[in-house]
């Protein structure tokens, strides 16, 4: 008798992403919006519901989404791919690659050793160190995102700290820290 | 993790030149008569920044109630670890090189015309040739993969929902509903839509160039005063960023890093969006009052 209500729990925000996308698509467009974008609306908005959801991981919401997109003539498949050239796309995948080699060669433990000696006294500290810095490169940077590059292996690096209480920090107090 | 996400949002709003959006956007206030320059910018930003600033590490603190809260020791060890470690080896020598070469050229990037993604390419190419990263530690970054292709499929279906015309729609419908409303309320309506939209726009400068000049537009003309209104909107532009792992292309790092779920990604950008909004209508709105007259 448990079982059912389990599943039908577990299977709930599948099915209620699959009603909003066909209920928006076979929904008449309101006046004055093209039906390609209307469908569209529902694809990406059931995407989006369905990560919220936990109904999907973001990358399979995305795959099936494009998938949709493209195999319904809603978008042109040269539109649809054209995220894989953007250029600030490929500049994060880039600083992903990067932040390794400085959390690799032991400078981002460096650095955040030298921010822990200074702000450590809390993980509350530590949370405002990082604004500090943010705040004070921010005006030479004009993208956020290359700014998000800088700052990451900065915040990775603090996480595994070595003195024997914190090396225990699970989940929730390593997000804080960094 | 959630503090680098906000912090970007906050640091972006303080400085005009510190997210692509926000000269874009004062060159669209422009055409509504509202000026905009870097000096303006800072003051108007200061006051509701820095309270925002001040807050939102500890609301997050609060909000994700970390196990480890006091580390009275932990300065004392890191300088013990510090002293460990000894002077800096080769490989941290050639990263750090690498590294502030790159951010060098990227503060000059806009200057010199040059190609921020290509310094990337160029940097990485460096830490390679060096040896200070090899083709292994790059086979085992996997979900480099995974974020890129997410991100760059739901980046191109943003983009499309915007060319087909659907943003500009809702623009324009939202403003006919809104017709009736005072000038004060109709500002604070627009600037929370203008957020709420946000959940649709993967990109930031997209969304300022898709709603910014709608919202603005539509404002003036039920009569709110252009000037805060313009630089509400555009402070949102920024701090909306914090409203969803996708909401803008800074937040990937950081969302990629698994130390926070998907859903309380979510969780937490919906909670820190609505306080930060609050925060600058709040104490922005009477701020903008005193500064702009």
């Amino acid at each position: 008798m448990q079982r059912v209500p389990d599943r039908m729990r577990r299977a709930a925000p599948g099915i209620a992403t699959a009603v909003l996308a066909i209920g928006i698509w076979f929904t008449p467009p309101p006046d004055g919006l093209p039906t390609d974008a209307w469908r569209l609306f529902a694809i990406f908005a059931a995407a989006i519901f369905s990560v919220v959801t936990n109904a999907l991981p973001i990358l399979t919401a995305s795959l099936v989404a494009v998938a949709a997109a493209v195999l319904s003539g809603v978008v042109a498949p040269e539109k649809a791919y054209a995220g894989f050239s953007n250029a600030t796309i490929l500049l994060i995948v880039l600083a992903f690659l990067i932040a390794r080699a400085v959390v690799k060669c032991g400078l981002g433990a460096r650095i955040g050793h030298g921010l822990v000696a200074i702000f450590g006294r809390s993980t509350l500290g530590l949370s405002y160190s990082i604004f500090l810095v943010d705040a004070a490169i921010a005006p030479a940077f004009p993208s956020n995102t290359a700014r998000s590059g800088v700052l990451y292996p900065l915040a990775v690096s603090r996480l595994p700290k070595p003195q024997a209480q914190s090396r225990a920090i699970p989940h929730g107090a390593g997000s804080e820290v960094s | 993790m959630f503090s680098g996400i906000a912090s970007l949002a906050l640091s972006s709003a303080l400085w005009l030149t510190a997210m692509a959006g926000n000269p874009l956007g004062s060159a669209l206030a422009r055409n509504a008569g509202v000026e905009i320059g870097f000096g303006s910018w800072l003051i108007a930003s200061s006051l509701p920044t820095l309270v925002a600033m001040a807050l939102t590490p500890l609301a997050l603190y609060l909000l994700i109630k970390p196990e480890v809260t006091a580390t009275p020791h932990a300065p004392a060890a890191a300088r013990q670890a510090l002293r460990a470690l000894g002077p800096l080896t080769r490989d941290e020598r050639v990263v750090a090189g690498t590294c502030v070469v790159m951010v060098a050229l990227w503060a000059l990037a806009a200057t010199f015309d040059i190609d921020s993604t290509a310094v990337a390419f160029l940097g990485l190419g460096v830490l390679l040739v060096s040896g200070a990263l090899t083709l292994g530690d790059i086979a085992k970054e996997g979900e480099v993969l995974g974020i890129f292709i997410w991100f760059a499929v739901l980046f191109a279906l943003s983009s499309q929902l915007n060319e087909l015309g659907f943003m500009e729609f809702v623009g324009h419908r939202l403003a006919d509903r809104l017709g009736g409303l005072s000038g004060f309320a109709a500002g604070v309506a627009l600037v929370l839509a203008y957020i709420a939209l946000h959940y649709l726009f993967v990109s930031q400068t997209a969304h300022v160039l898709a709603l910014f000049g709608v919202f603005l537009d539509v404002g003036v003309r039920l009569g709110v005063p252009a000037a805060p209104l313009a630089f509400q909107l555009l402070f949102a532009s920024n701090y909306f960023s914090t409203l969803a792992p996708q909401a803008s292309s800074a937040n990937l790092l950081f969302a990629g890093s698994s130390y926070l779920s998907q859903g309380e990604l979510y969780r937490l950008g919906a909670i820190t969006t609505v306080m930060l909004a609050a925060l600058y209508l709040l104490i922005g709105t009477p701020w903008l009052m005193l500064v702009l007259r």
